[in-house]
């Protein structure tokens, strides 16, 4: 998401916001110690103990990464109407995810993903591509968060990328080590309330700069987007803001908002957390204190779009500037640094919070998915936590490589793990929990389709530059035409194979709540 | 080549609860659909055709005082409608549309948690031996 750093942004030592962000990084490291856990149920489920809002808040910040912090308002910052597919495609797919999978994959009761594929379909296959798939969804997004986490912690300190980038890894990583699922909630909870108080706080004193309704600044841009639309007797009158297709057509628009939306219920780190509640009731109402959490932001980001358009004037707004454009808002509207630095503290909490989850999901895919369930089923616990342990830190280290030299696009390598997502354990997980004539046979053809056309479409819009699927399905929207195809595969293969027997009967009515 | 044991499906869920469960469901996903991408359909459907304009250039950025704004793509009478200050169509995706999903999960979960009272008071649920006796 986070290219570059607007040169006026970009140097010296920061006291404030660094003495705020040094805190909220020692709070993190303290409440995953104290919350340390040494049994295999807290290291990946906090001992199913957490209530709805807590593990609300936990899907909230888990869910708000650095790309939504501050990529959010700078991508419509830069592009005006077309961006709001971002807003509704990464909180419409909670709906959907709350009817079709919450219920049941709380039910259900083990640890990742993986394991309710795996004994759905109750094959080996299905396990180790469920795995792999998990692994490089984990991956390809932790990459973009370890990015900019790397650039916040540069712009405070004043640091160099590289060492930032370390140093952020280091405690993220380390801290997910040290407590598991247990402090990685724990850490998530406090890691909304770091995140949202700096995202909506400062709102409320660039709206009071800016003149529009400083009380309700969510309410208040309204007034300033009509000027924008309409007032030409305006500097900052852009008619092609608000214009709905200005910035991308409505296929493009409903593409991106589709595949989010789909992407959402293929997500690890999402479905990993609907195992840590305490019965089906807490996890049904979890995701609707969790859209509630993510919609808080959500409303907000927008107005700092538009507010940053209107402080700057007549200025052309600028890529440079739309990357970082919550924190310019800030300059913009004359706050004092620390109280600027306060979002930055909230960017690292919300790159620690979403980094956390993936790690705790990638890492499961490989020590429990992977090593446990295949590989080595006679492991003790304790060895078991303890291979959870270094995996998590392989992990890490490989992300942290990777996030050294980011790839070009990150903002279309985030979007493509949710294309990944849509095409693979989406369509597994809703056809599999719903309809219980699917065959293993099917599970496997739908995730071979599904990683092949995610394959595809990725080369075809960055490396083939294929016109077609640059139009139709690019890397980042791509589920539009993808989930449809597996879908289609998956449901030849069932009618051409031989149904489940009783035991997938008895699991779906166990899943559904009937023998319960 | 079928099993003998009854399959679940949505057609055949083998419960009435969640026969009913699944009835809220797909009024819950009409609506999401239509929320989602229906508004976007129209808005498409009725507005002025063109490919997109945006990032605008330096030029075109200071030539934005001359585009005629009936001429950008998606433009209608439907997104001249302004309500308190915001152009109709993004006070519905920025703002509604966030609101009818917390709404619709609300409602959701209202409706199950009903369901599931009656279901263990033996009021509506005569259970599943008479939903597969019945396939």
């Amino acid at each position: 998401m986070i290219d570059s750093l607007p040169v006026e942004l970009a140097t010296g030592f920061k006291l404030g916001p660094a003495i705020i962000v040094g805190l909220s990084l020692v709070l993190f490291v303290v409440v995953g110690i104290t919350s340390r856990v040494g049994s295999e149920e807290g290291f990946w489920v906090a001992d199913r103990g957490i209530g709805p809002v807590p593990n609300g808040m936990a899907l909230a910040s888990n869910w708000i990464s650095v790309a939504s912090f501050l990529g959010m308002a700078g991508m419509i910052y830069l592009h005006g109407f077309s961006s709001l597919s971002f807003v509704i495609g990464w909180t419409g797919g909670y709906a959907v995810f709350l009817v079709l999978l919450a219920a049941q994959i709380q039910r259900f009761g083990k640890y990742t993903a993986v394991d309710l594929i795996g004994d759905r379909y109750d094959s080996a296959t299905v396990w180790v591509l469920g795995a792999l798939v998990t692994i490089v969804i984990a991956f390809v997004y932790s990459v973009a968060q370890y990015q900019g986490i790397g650039l916040i912690i540069a712009w405070i300190f004043g640091l160099d990328y590289a060492i930032s980038t370390l140093v952020g890894a280091a405690i993220v990583t380390g801290y997910v080590i040290l407590s598991g699922m247990l402090g990685v909630i724990r850490n998530q909870v406090v890691q909304y309330l770091l995140l949202i108080i700096p995202f909506l706080v400062p709102l409320f004193f660039i709206a009071n700069r800016a003149g529009y309704l400083p009380l309700v600044p969510q309410l208040g841009y309204g007034q300033a987007l009509g000027e924008m639309a309409h007032d030409a007797g305006r500097a900052w009158y852009d008619p092609t803001f608000t214009a709905p297709f200005a910035g991308g057509s409505a296929y493009t628009f409903i593409a991106v908002a589709f595949t989010l939306m789909m992407g959402t219920l293929g997500l690890p780190h999402v479905i990993n957390r609907f195992y840590t509640v305490r019965n089906e009731r807490d996890a049904r109402w979890s995701v609707v204190w969790g859209l509630l959490f993510i919609s808080a932001l959500y409303w907000a980001a927008p107005a700092y779009a538009v507010l940053a358009r209107v402080l700057q004037g007549g200025a052309q707004p600028t890529a440079e500037h739309a990357d970082l454009v919550t924190i310019t808002a800030g300059h913009l509207a004359q706050l004092p640094a620390w109280f600027v630095g306060l979002i930055g503290a909230g960017a690292i909490a919300a790159g620690f919070s979403t980094t956390a989850g993936l790690l705790s999901s990638g890492a499961a895919a490989i020590s429990h998915d992977l090593f446990f369930r295949v590989l080595r089923p006679s492991a003790k616990p304790r060895q078991r936590i303890q291979i959870a342990r270094l995996t998590t830190g392989v992990l890490g280290l490989a992300i942290m490589v990777s996030a050294l030299q980011p790839p070009a696009l990150i903002a279309e390598v985030v979007g493509s793990a949710f294309s990944l997502a849509a095409a693979t354990l989406c369509p597994v997980l809703v056809l599999g929990v719903w309809w219980g004539r699917v065959t293993r046979q099917a599970a496997t053809a739908g995730l071979v389709t599904g990683l092949a056309l995610w394959v595809f479409t990725s080369w075809g819009d960055w490396y083939g530059h294929v016109e077609w699927v640059r139009h139709w399905a690019p890397a980042g929207a791509s589920a539009l035409v993808t989930l449809p195809v597996v879908i289609a595969v998956m449901v030849v293969v069932t009618l051409l194979t031989r149904a489940p027997g009783e035991e997938v009967q008895a699991l779906l009515r166990r899943l559904h709540g009937i023998d319960a | 080549m079928r099993d003998a044991s009854p399959v679940f499906s949505v057609r055949h869920p083998g419960s009435d609860m969640v026969r009913r469960e699944i009835r809220f469901i797909a009024l819950i996903l009409l609506v999401w659909a239509l929320g989602s991408f229906g508004f976007i359909i129209v808005l498409w459907a009725i507005g002025t055709k063109g490919p997109p304009v945006l990032p605008l250039d330096a030029h075109g950025w200071e030539n934005r005082f001359n585009i005629d704004p009936a001429a950008l793509p998606g433009e209608s009478w439907l997104t001249r409608i302004d309500i308190i200050g915001f152009p109709l169509h993004w006070l519905w995706t920025g703002m509604v549309l966030l609101a009818l999903f917390i709404g619709l999960a609300v409602y959701f979960n209202v409706r199950v948690d009903a369901l599931r009272r009656d279901a263990s008071s033996g009021a509506t649920d005569a259970g599943p031996a008479r939903e597969i006796g019945r396939l």
